[in-house]
């Protein structure tokens, strides 16, 4: 191996664009079918700069206040595990300000509904030249379920290339693996390094692969994160004005007919770790889930679905 | 190896399908004479490159029909390969 190829702790390479999102100037609206594919897809959605840096200040308080307080009874506005989540934080807790500001308020509603209860939350502190790291990992236990939670992802002030921003991977969220039996994989094609201005959110499915990274950088990094919980299906909770103009027909099939203009082809991202046996197998999930959430049990990805649905039905007339 | 004098580094590599000859789509480097080794840039594009710099592939993943009733899961990365190279070693540096 080439000596210039190793450097110790170095960046992340960022080479991947940002997450296809709509261009908002009201955050009153709801995330949009294309939104919610690139979810479905990549596992992640990432909206920079979103929270007013006056609100940012007044957050990055409250979390050196939860931080000093954690697990004792003077931490303020602590959460229990179950609550709805438009209770927690009440005012006038700058947490809760972000929280419910529209800009969040939207992803919530439109991904895991405004009827979710709070999981868990955590302020994750990064000093200055702290070089130590997590090892890859994807959160909680093993989850075979379809429906899925969202991690949300506050980062109060600007993180640059340098800045322990949280490291991630694209693609990662729907296969199934317990927590860190992925920390073996140090490097993979496409990973991402969250670097952004203040008042930043970014939005994960629970299943996504990330890590907490080194902040070699002089700037002390702090970041809340909080795990929601859907409580009834999460069908069609986006805005779907565009569902029926955007969904594909089942025989939407890239090796035969198919029409790059529907939402299939987002579907279809492929993320530079996959191979072609990853890439197919992402696409039957990607397909179920997207069954999931648009109440369309016959949608499909290029055929696999429905191929192997109709042969199963042949089998069982089977005289 | 002579432990006094030589330190093993390894390399996971990890490919897009079966084939020694498949595209590298990522990798975990570990130095006996440094811990906190990493390698953030992949020089080789297939893990048969990794060969041809010298290293010494000493295990492979098996491959693995799916079990019944499981075929379409996906979990960990599937096709693992493993070298070795034998360095000199270098004065401590900790760890």
């Amino acid at each position: 191996m080439a000596a210039s190829g190793r450097r110790r702790h170095g960046r992340l390479p960022t080479g991947q664009p940002l997450s296809t999102v709509s261009e908002m100037t009201e955050w009153t609206s709801l995330l949009s079918t294309g939104d919610v594919a690139t979810f479905v897809a990549r596992g992640f959605l990432e909206f920079p700069g979103v929270i007013p840096d006056e609100l940012n200040a007044a957050a990055i308080d409250e979390c050196d206040r939860i931080l000093a307080t954690w697990g004792s009874p003077r931490r303020p506005f602590a959460p229990s595990s179950g609550d709805p989540w438009t209770a927690i934080y009440p005012d006038p807790s700058a947490i809760g300000s972000v929280l419910r500001h529209p800009a969040v308020r939207r992803i919530v509603d439109s991904l895991v509904g405004s009827d979710a209860v709070f999981d868990h939350d955590f302020v994750h502190l990064r000093p200055p030249a702290d070089l130590s790291y997590q090892q890859l990992h994807a959160d909680a236990v093993i989850d075979p379920n379809t429906a899925f939670d969202i991690q949300i992802f506050y980062f109060p002030h600007e993180v640059g290339p340098d800045g322990g921003g949280t490291g991630f991977v694209p693609g990662t969220h729907l296969r199934r693996v317990h927590e860190t039996q992925v920390g073996r994989y140090r490097h993979l094609r496409g990973e991402r390094q969250w670097e952004g201005p203040a008042g930043s959110i970014v939005v994960f499915h629970h299943g996504l692969w990330h890590r907490g990274m080194p902040n070699p950088g002089p700037s002390r990094r702090v970041m809340y994160k909080i795990r929601l919980n859907p409580t009834a299906p999460q069908v069609r909770r986006w805005d779907t004005s565009d569902l029926a103009d955007a969904q594909n027909p089942p025989n939407d099939h890239i090796f035969a007919t198919f029409d790059a203009g529907r939402i299939g082809m987002t579907l279809r991202t492929r993320e530079p770790w996959m191979g072609e046996p990853d890439h197919r197998l992402e696409l039957m999930a990607r397909a179920r889930l997207w069954r999931y959430l648009t109440g369309d049990d016959d949608y499909d990805l290029d055929w696999y679905r429905t191929r192997l649905d109709a042969r199963v039905a042949l089998e069982r007339e089977t005289p | 190896m002579n432990h006094a004098t030589e330190r093993q580094q390894v390399l996971f590599v990890w490919t897009e399908n079966s084939s020694l000859s498949s595209r590298i789509v990522g990798w975990s480097f570990h130095d006996g004479n440094d811990p906190d080794a990493d390698l953030t840039e992949m020089a080789h594009v297939r893990a048969v490159d990794v060969l041809a710099d010298g290293w010494r592939l000493i295990q492979s993943s098996q491959l693995l029909t799916r079990p019944a009733g499981d075929e379409h899961a996906a979990g960990v990365l599937e096709y693992e390969w493993l070298f070795e190279r034998v360095v000199a070693a270098e004065p401590r540096r900790g760890g």
